[in-house]
């Protein structure tokens, strides 16, 4: 069972620190700011931000926030062109320095490596650009649906085992609109603690009674369910009308798949709940051919009610999709405000998505969409290994593209991205408040489109800032040291029915 | 598998779940400790508490019963009318983390009344401290605004 990275008290009490210090410079800074510098607000008006809910953006994002919003110039394939900016100044604006330099490009979701031009996709994708233009300049429910869009829909289903699919242009807005056509007041949500925020918009905005369970704890789920289910819905004590356990594929966070999805689809026959299944960094880049993380578990994807994803990660497209049986599809159709009044997917990116699609089938391409998916696995297992031989703490599975590395002490967190972006590596540093305070890391994304010589060259770049930041935190103590589970023995799991 | 009325829900206010993540108390009474220690290398170390008893009273009803609202973004607001105290475990009362807090202020009392005599000390400004922080914390106190100071 994955249990969350857990520092050492040392390592802690330094994060504290530094986060103590931030804190109190912050509030210094507030307070002179208020008594020296009068308040330039209106006269009589409310503030627009209450000053508590700013400070984390003023006075700890700012001092960092270089590292974030790189300008880049060139599509973000294995490597990318980055615009340098001006040093910090403050919460003024950077500014470009004319100056650009190639780095090697961990930062971006580019699983199978579509980010790039093509040698099948690139061309299609601009004949469908001739013939039906940039924009689709409707929404789907009124001019906006091409052959393109109907095409993109039957690959969809076709590629994930299901009856039907819709897809939309935003994979945020999938799951902001979708959720509250599913579920809404009397209905019940059972959430994993880790989800994304597209999730939790979503489920807060459809109006259902939320309940979050511990992350992959399926002992906690099933007390969830059962109490609920006897207890009913607050006050009235009515049965739910509804109940919908959502979950994620990979959780990009923690690198972690959702090895047990098997005992969750057995959880919700026997209570008789719905399953809703978010694959955006899953699809294309686990399974044996590419199909999630359903395929990964070995799960039925008709088991799966609603199974969500997305286009950007995998496919090098953008927009979301939601697949399940016929009745849900015409469903969403007729209610969901995302199909009918949001402008439909671009038709170029429709057709970037169905020629990936018909690569990873092996509909085309002799075979090069298995080998991305082989090559993606090789990768992620190589450099995860050589990570976790040169002492870092990686977290997340084996056969995952994502691996996040603890950094633990903020302040570490800036150095670390400043450091590798100079000696040529582009990483992604996550920080408080998307993950705890002291659980600060950094996020690397295998692709595909990596070849050796680039992963070798990543490795030693990292190795050398490691050494420089004091980051080779994994416990040497062998019994304390958490299982790393391996695809051979979640393989033997999945087949003893775990 | 134990049987329970309420069950246990997974915290996600991210403004306040770090408290039950690891050296987070410790961090605390480390503070403390060593604000008493920087304190008595200047004065007798038993009237030192009385100091540190008065300044961890301020600077904690400052923060936890003053202060409201949360600086997490992506919530939009929901604990703008909270303080902090009153956002804690999802506002579940009688908590372990309620419990430590409402401990330490008793704690330190104590030790600032028994640290030195009772004729060198505050006393009284002491009791008050002690006693309006820990009706504060109360579970009568939720949400309580009294004469209205502090409701916006």
């Amino acid at each position: 069972m994955g249990s969350p990275p857990r520092p050492s008290y040392v390592i802690a009490i330094s994060a504290y620190i530094s986060w103590t210090v931030w804190f109190l410079f912050g509030h210094i800074r507030d307070f002179i700011r208020d008594v020296f510098w009068a308040s330039k607000a209106r006269k009589d008006y409310a503030p627009i931000r209450q000053s508590y809910e700013d400070f984390y953006t003023r006075r700890v994002f700012y001092r960092l926030h270089d590292c974030f919003n790189r300008p880049i110039a060139s599509a973000p394939s294995a490597w990318v062109d980055v615009l340098h900016r001006t040093p910090v100044n403050e919460d003024k604006p950077l500014e470009l320095t004319g100056d650009q330099s190639k780095v090697l490009n961990l930062s971006s979701y580019n699983y199978l490596g579509f980010a790039a031009s093509d040698e099948y996709c690139t061309p299609r994708v601009l004949d469908t650009l001739d013939r039906l233009g940039w924009g689709a300049c409707c929404s789907r429910s009124e001019a906006g649906t091409t052959d393109k869009h109907v095409e993109l829909e039957e690959t969809v289903a076709e590629f994930l085992g299901v009856e039907a699919a819709i897809t939309f242009p935003m994979g945020f807005a999938t799951n902001a609109f979708n959720i509250p056509v599913i579920v809404g007041k009397g209905c019940l949500i059972i959430s994993d603690s880790l989800n994304h925020a597209s999730i939790v918009n979503g489920s807060r905005g459809s109006g259902a009674k939320i309940k979050v369970f511990k992350h992959d704890n399926m002992t906690h789920l099933e007390q969830i369910l059962r109490t609920s289910i006897a207890e009913g819905q607050p006050r009235t004590r009515r049965p739910w009308k509804k109940i919908l356990i959502i979950v994620e594929g990979i959780y990009s966070m923690e690198g972690e798949i959702c090895s047990n999805l098997k005992t969750i689809v057995a959880l919700k026959k026997k209570y008789k709940a719905y399953l809703f299944l978010d694959e955006a960094h899953s699809i294309g880049a686990i399974g044996e051919t590419g199909r999630g993380a359903t395929e990964h578990a070995g799960v039925n994807p008709r088991d799966v009610d609603v199974m969500m994803g997305t286009f950007t990660k995998s496919f090098g497209s953008c927009g979301g999709y939601i697949g399940g049986s016929k009745q849900l599809i015409k469903c969403i159709r007729n209610h969901c405000p995302a199909h009918l009044h949001a402008t439909s997917m671009s038709p170029p990116a429709a057709e970037q998505v169905i020629s990936a699609l018909r690569l990873i089938m092996n509909k085309a391409g002799n075979g090069r969409g298995p080998q991305k998916i082989r090559t993606l696995r090789d990768n992620s297992n190589y450099v995860r290994k050589r990570l976790i031989d040169l002492g870092l703490e990686v977290l997340g599975d084996f056969d995952s593209p994502v691996m996040p590395v603890m950094i633990y002490n903020p302040g570490k967190l800036a150095l670390f991205s400043r450091l590798c972006f100079r000696d040529g590596v582009a990483v992604v540093m996550v920080g408080f408040p998307a993950t705890t305070l002291v659980n600060s890391r950094t996020r690397l994304c295998i692709s595909a489109a990596h070849t050796k010589e680039d992963l070798d060259y990543a490795l030693e770049v990292i190795e050398d800032v490691a050494d420089q930041l004091v980051m080779r935190y994994r416990p040497k103590d062998h019994k304390k040291e958490r299982k790393v589970r391996s695809a051979a023995s979640h393989m033997m799991k999945a087949k003893a029915g775990g | 598998m134990a049987v329970s009325r309420t069950v246990s829900e997974a915290r996600v206010n991210k403004n306040t779940n770090w408290l039950n993540a690891e050296g987070a108390w410790l961090w605390y009474l480390g503070l403390i400790a060593l604000t008493w220690l920087a304190l008595s290398s200047f004065m007798d170390a038993g009237l030192a508490w009385t100091y540190v008893h008065l300044f961890h009273g301020a600077v904690t009803f400052y923060l936890m019963h003053w202060t409201k609202g949360s600086p997490i973004a992506e919530d939009q607001g929901v604990w703008d009318s909270h303080t902090f105290w009153e956002q804690l475990d999802d506002e579940e009362q009688g908590t372990r983390n309620r419990k430590f807090f409402a401990v330490v202020p008793l704690v330190l009392f104590l030790l600032a009344t028994h640290g030195s005599d009772f004729r060198q000390q505050p006393l009284l400004l002491n009791l008050v401290v002690v006693v309006v922080l820990l009706v504060a914390k109360t579970p009568a106190m939720h949400g309580v605004r009294l004469f209205g100071i502090n409701k916006y």
